[in-house]
């Protein structure tokens, strides 16, 4: 028995001593002083923000710091050091041609390091507005399994909602597939993400103007194949009501003749089922065709692959300023940039958290509800951050 | 009958052995038996001559000489018990005791008392022939603990330790720098197999999946048009491999890169087992020979079974081989010459098994195997004449048969991943089609059954012409392969690839191939004062018949003429030593003739679909595909020609040796599967031209409006496009043992510098980004630039071991180290210098062109950085080999490969190439038996 006492002790003491040791260690967190800088969107005149917040999340941990700013001048700011995304949002008065105007302001870094005693933070701010007309109401990427566990792929589908007041028409619209992956982040060159996305697939709806109209608050589907999928795969769904379809490769081209189909511009729109892929709507300028917009849009973009050999690869641009409306798509696990500009989409969403998850198959990221008005309209949200605006792995909306 | 010199000897024998049974006569006064018998040697099963054979009673002592074929009388003897034993420093027997009251026959089994040390390799050694050549025995194999031939390949210079990896085709690529690329198969198919004088041949290898599976598990299994897979040939019936790198004698045929001889087992053995055992495999082997008493014959029986998987840790995928062989030699021999029969039955048999991993199939159904037998008879027979002075010095005939059963079963489950058209039209046309089922479990047997009937006679002459010694060779070769397979059988409704343009073919539609050869050559030896000369200059011509007249190659004979020469120089000497040096250079062509794929493609489809018509009403559903095939057969195609031309310098002073080898090998005709583009019309139906919501019949494919469309679709047919351009220098230095601790020092490696080009303009199709009018494909582009990089390597294997037979331990100890890799990719602009429209006429490719929106896709862009020369530094790694004996009848050895290694980061164009940390080391043991 005293054997046993005496055991206990000496391991009471040796506890007692590595943990004194541990907290030792855990007493010295760096700090850095971030000095900040805001560069209000050029052409803007006696620009003045206020009610701003500046959100630093520090990747590791998850945690958020948020300080406020009043005024123009950024506050003192002190954080331990990591690497940190920072959000910021607030209001914004300025001038433009001698009219005042009151509007949203936000900005956007990434992968922002903050070690060494003093970091300078630059980060340039932009409008955005909060009445955008048609947004992406759901994003089906994964497509469903059968009852085998094989996958399939015939019943993805994009879903188009107008959100705002009037009846806005779907005629030209595009929809274009990020060439790029958002699990790999890479230096192009030269960088156009700023001014305008690289898509890799492209489609645009048919029409002269007027004959895809969507009304307030309704929705379009354009579906990969517009059939009834159950009879492929007892667990996928009825497509047959869908508005549009997508023209796709040789012998998966299948053709509902009772649903108009979109027009290729570039590849096939096959879209990628773990959602390493973000998407577009927008729509060239009045009087481009597509012959014009690819004879001026292309570049040819290198990187640096891991072996230190350069690759060339030829793609499109579509400024951001034609873009409507975007949606980022990642894998927690995988994650590590945004595709479009943050003045596009700041943040992301996602089906599946690692990548290849099996438990991606049959889900689908939906934009949540914002409001319903009293004449039963449903406003979704549309803040310009999908990780907010988004339900991530949420049950398509088209699946009974 | 007897010529001088045999008469000579058998006086000598006669005086010898009265001279010693003489005596013994006059003391034994009472003879009761006469005491006779044989000698074999225990090695190689022939009877053991001039040996001193001594047979004791009490304190008599009697003697005899074995003779020719072994033999040795005593002559008659007192009655007694006699204890028979042999005298010698080179030979022992047991002692064997005999009670003698009447005539009596002993045999005794005498072997070697002891190799002398200087003799024991572990590592390769280069052959002292008239080439570049390594000789792999017994104990170096036994040292390295191989599992298959493909470890062997480590004792070349330019090899090194690699880890097994058995559950894919292994490759053997001679004297090369860089990675295999699928167009340079030539390395090893151009590299002959011989198996006692015999070819394996894979001409008539037809086993693929490759079109037949969306994502082929046979992939990296597929040896067709590759040669050999060095996998599926055991080491532990080898007795000796001879791996001619340099230019092989005209004897030897229809190869470009090299020649593996390999020498099996014959004679007498003890009962040997074998047991190995590493983290991917388990390997048991057993093998014994026999001598047939009393006929000079000997049987040997060899067993072996492999298993092994991928990955230690993976259980889906394994490979299983089981060789099997049994082998008899029969000689006769008399005084003027010497006949040697052989026969052999060999059966093997390898099993490629993969499951699907749950996680990336449907496991209840998933499955792959592919299993090959094969059956190889061979026969040859062999009459030496000892005749003095005969200008027939020898003949020899060999026949093989081999006949393999090729098997290929998989099953997959089949999932539509949407409304899927099946083409399946066996003929060119238009075509109504259906939907494919919605899922399926598709099933594909691919069944090959070659058959290779190979057949050799030649004849050695010899005479001398002033100075001169003639050793001529003349012969002829026949090698017939067929295959009788029924190709790859499936339900043509239930395609395993749905979306894929394949159909089956039986292999049995194909016809055979017929290769026949003649050669002749010449080795000359004479002496100028000291310096002693040996030159063998020899032409073989081989040539296809009763091929159709279409192909270029029927008929016509493609000559290889082949030199080589040695001068070795009188020794020079150097202080208390003598330094040795033999100089020599080679030249000669070698052709290797395309296989039965390659003259005899599958037939290429193309499916375009004109119409789909979707309806909701599945009873209205309409497709239309029109269907094109392209023989896919290049009539220009010809053999492969590797051009080599070798110096080699071999240095030797008193026991320490070096040889050096300095070859270019130029091969520009190599096999390779090149696009051919056409353009195909076909029509685009207009879903809207009927009234989909009213109908109430379904519509006919005529019902529909179309127009008009064409575009660009490619195939591949094989075409000699691949250049394979070698050269380096071989080196190999080799100390004598050193006395006291019997270390040897071993140094060998080699500089490679390989250029792999393409050496046809390359035709490249758009992207099939490019949309034109909702049409891919409308265009495609000449490049002129060689396609291609130079691939170089220097590096060095030191390795030293010491061999202690009083302890019975051989420990080694192996310094692998590759200097540098290099790499360097052919410059080109990426600019096409042609384009072709759809109309098929040929434009240059001008400025204008680069401002088209579309044409500016067909440029490349491609920049300095991309054609600079990348050096990957130093990667170091150092194995230990450690077998120790137990009395002669069991061994214990054990290998750790990578025990260390050295392979420092390094940067290219500013960026951090990581590779150091990743490798873990690769041990086994096994333990061997003899009884």
């Amino acid at each position: 028995m005293r054997q046993i006492k005496l055991l206990l002790c000496i391991l009471a003491v040796t506890g007692t001593v590595f943990t004194t040791a541990c907290k030792k260690d855990g007493l010295t967190i760096r700090q850095s002083a971030v000095g900040l800088t805001l560069t209000p969107p050029a052409g803007l005149q006696n620009v003045r923000t206020s009610n701003v917040v500046l959100v630093f999340k520090e990747s590791n941990s998850g945690v958020d710091s948020t300080f406020h700013m009043n005024g123009n001048t950024p506050p003192a700011i002190t954080l331990p050091d990591g690497s940190y995304e920072v959000t910021l949002e607030g209001d914004v008065e300025y001038e433009l041609d001698d009219v005042k105007y009151s509007r949203k302001i936000r900005g956007h870094k990434q992968g922002v390091a903050v070690s060494g005693g003093t970091v300078t933070l630059d980060i340039p701010l932009f409008l955005y507005d909060e009445t955008a007309g048609l947004v992406f109401k759901e994003i089906f990427f994964t497509g469903t399994v059968t009852p085998e566990g094989k996958q399939y792929n015939g019943d993805k589908y994009f879903i188009i909602y107008n959100n705002s007041e009037d009846t806005l028409y779907a005629d030209g619209l595009v929809i274009a597939e990020a060439a790029f992956l958002s699990t790999t982040k890479r230096e192009y060159d030269p960088n156009v993400m700023p001014e305008a996305f690289t898509p890799g697939a492209m489609v645009m709806i048919p029409g002269k103007g007027t004959e895809h109209p969507i009304y307030p608050g309704k929705q379009i589907v354009v579906a990969n194949n517009a059939i009834n999928h159950k009879e492929y795969n007892p667990n996928s769904f009825d497509l047959r009501k869908s508005e549009l379809e997508l023209t796709l490769l040789g012998s998966i081209n299948v053709d509902n003749p009772e649903v108009p189909d979109l027009v290729n511009m570039n590849g096939f729109m096959t879209m990628h089922n773990r959602g390493f892929k973000s998407y577009i709507v927008g729509r060239l300028p009045e009087g481009t065709t597509i012959d014009k917009y690819k004879e001026e849009n292309k570049y040819t973009y290198s990187y640096i692959q891991t072996n230190g050999t350069p690759r060339y690869v030829d793609g499109y641009k579509f400024p951001n300023s034609w873009i409507i409306d975007a949606v980022n798509l990642s894998v927690p696990a995988v994650f590590e940039w945004i595709l479009t500009a943050p003045e596009l989409d700041m943040g992301w969403t996602y089906c599946g958290k690692v990548d290849s998850d099996d438990g991606r198959y049959g889900k689908s990221v939906r934009r949540a509800v914002l409001s319903t008005n009293p004449d039963g309209r449903v406003i979704l949200k549309d803040t310009n951050n999908s990780t907010k605006d988004f339900e991530a792995e949420a049950k398509p909306s088209l699946m009974q | 009958m007897f010529s001088n010199s045999k008469r000579h000897s058998i006086h000598l024998f006669f005086t010898l052995s009265l001279l010693f049974i003489a005596p013994a006569y006059t003391i034994a006064q009472q003879t009761r038996g006469v005491l006779s018998g044989r000698l074999w040697d225990k090695e190689n099963g022939r009877g053991a001559d001039s040996i001193l054979v001594i047979a004791q009673k009490d304190s008599l002592q009697f003697r005899a000489y074995s003779a020719n074929g072994g033999r040795f009388s005593f002559g008659p003897l007192p009655s007694g018990t006699y204890k028979v034993s042999i005298a010698g420093m080179l030979f022992k027997a047991p002692v064997k005791t005999v009670h003698l009251h009447k005539d009596q026959q002993v045999e005794l089994t005498v072997e070697k008392a002891l190799q002398t040390l200087q003799e024991v390799f572990i590592t390769a050694s280069e052959a002292r022939g008239m080439t570049s050549t390594s000789v792999i025995d017994r104990r170096a194999m036994q040292h390295l603990q191989p599992s298959s031939f493909t470890d062997l390949l480590e004792l070349l210079p330019g090899g090194r330790s690699k880890d097994p990896s058995l559950t894919s085709m292994n490759r053997i690529r001679l004297r090369e720098a860089g990675a295999p690329e699928t167009d340079y198969d030539i390395s090893s198919l151009g590299t002959a197999f011989l198996v006692d004088g015999a070819p394996i041949n894979t001409t008539a290898n037809l086993q693929s999946s490759s079109v037949y599976i969306a994502s082929d598990p046979n992939q990296y299994r597929n040896t067709t048009n590759r040669g050999v897979d060095m996998r599926t040939l055991s080491t532990d019936d080898i007795e000796k491999v001879e791996i001619v790198r340099g230019i092989p004698s005209v004897e030897y045929g229809d190869l470009t890169s090299g020649l593996i001889k390999i020498e099996r087992k014959k004679g007498y053995t003890p009962f040997t087992a074998r047991m190995k055992t590493d983290g991917f495999s388990k390997l048991f082997a057993l093998g014994k020979g026999f001598n047939v008493p009393g006929q000079d014959m000997s049987v040997n029986v060899d067993l072996g079974f492999l298993d092994s998987k991928s990955k230690p840790t993976d259980n889906f995928t394994n490979y299983k081989r089981i060789n099997s062989s049994i082998r008899a030699e029969k000689r006769w021999e008399n005084s003027y010459r010497r006949l040697k029969w052989s026969g052999s039955f060999d059966y093997a048999t390898t099993v490629d098994n993969q499951r699907t991993d749950p996680d990336n199939g449907y496991a209840p159904v998933d499955k792959f195997r592919s299993r090959f037998n094969r059956y190889v008879f061979n026969t040859s027979l062999k009459n030496e004449v000892t005749r003095l002075g005969a200008l027939v010095k020898s003949w020899e005939v060999n026949t093989q048969v081999d006949y393999q059963r090729d098997r290929m079963d998989v099953t997959k489950w089949v999932q539509a991943r949407s409304a899927t058209i099946l083409a399946n039209a066996l003929t060119e046309g238009e075509h109504d089609a259906t939907f494919i089922t919605p899922s399926y479990a598709a099933e594909l047997l691919v069944d090959g059954r070659p058959l290779n009937a190979f057949l050799k006679a030649k004849m050695n002459l010899g005479f001398r012409t002033s100075a001169i010694t003639h050793d001529v060779k003349l012969g002829l070769e026949t090698n017939y392969s067929k295959n009788f397979g029924k190709g790859q059988i499936y339900d043509l409704t239930y395609p395993m690839n749905p979306t894929g343009s394949a159909r089956p073919r039986a292999f049995d539609t194909i016809p055979g191939m017929l290769n026949q050869s003649f050669f002749a050559e010449d080795m000359m030896t004479f002496n100028v004062g000291r310096h002693k000369v040996a030159t063998a200059a020899g032409l073989r011509g081989m040539s296809l018949l009763a091929m159709d007249r279409q192909y270029a190659i029927a008929n016509k004979i493609y000559l290889d003429p082949r030199i080589n020469t040695r001068w070795t120089l009188p020794g020079i000497r150097t202080g208390q030593h003598t330094l040795m040096v033999t100089l020599g250079a080679g030249f000669g062509l070698h052709t290797k003739m395309p296989t039965l794929d390659m003259l005899y493609p599958n037939p290429k489809y193309t499916d375009i679909v004109q119409l789909n018509f979707y309806h909701n009403n599945p009873d209205y559903r309409k497709a239309n595909v029109a269907t094109y095939v392209a023989d896919g057969i290049n009539y220009h195609l010809k053999p492969a020609v590797n051009r080599k031309l070798e110096f080699n310098g071999d240095f030797e002073l008193n026991g320490n040796r070096l040889s050096l080898t300095y070859f270019h090998e130029k091969l520009t005709s190599g096999f390779r599967s090149a696009s051919r583009y056409r353009v195909l019309d076909y029509k685009i139906y207009d879903n809207a031209s009927v009234d989909a919501p009213n109908l109430t019949a379904p519509p006919a494919t005529s019902d529909f409006d179309y127009r008009d469309a064409r575009q660009f679709f490619s195939y591949s047919v094989t075409a000699n496009g691949s250049a394979l351009i070698k050269e380096g220098i071989e080196f190999q230095f080799v100390s004598r043992r050193l006395t006291g601790i019997n270390t040897r020092f071993t140094v060998n490696g080699a500089w490679f510098k390989t250029n792999y080009v393409n050496s046809f303009p390359l035709y490249k199709g758009i992207s099939s980004n490019v949309i034109i009018d909702g049409k891919q494909s409308q265009y495609i582009g000449v490049y002129d630039y060689q396609d291609g990089a130079y691939r170089g390597q220097l590096n060095t294997n030191l390795t030293v071991d010491s061999y202690l037979p009083v302890l019975g331990l051989t420990v080694s100890a192996s310094l692998q180290n590759i200097w540098f890799r290099m790499e360097q990719y052919h410059y080109n602009n990426g600019t096409p210098v042609q384009y072709m429209g759809i109309d098929g006429i040929l434009h240059p490719y001008t400025k204008e062109s680069l401002e088209d929106p579309n044409l500016v896709w067909l440029k490349e862009t491609t920049s300095g950085i991309l054609f600079q020369k990348r050096l990957v530094p130093i990667d170091l790694q150092g194995n230990v080999k450690v077998t120790k004996e137990f009395k002669k009848k069991a061994a214990v050895s054990m290998f750790v490969n990578r025990l260390f290694t050295y392979t420092p980061d390094y940067v290219f164009n500013n960026t951090i190439n990581r590779r150091s940390g990743f490798s873990s080391p690769y041990f086994g043991m096994e333990l061997n038996l003899n009884f």
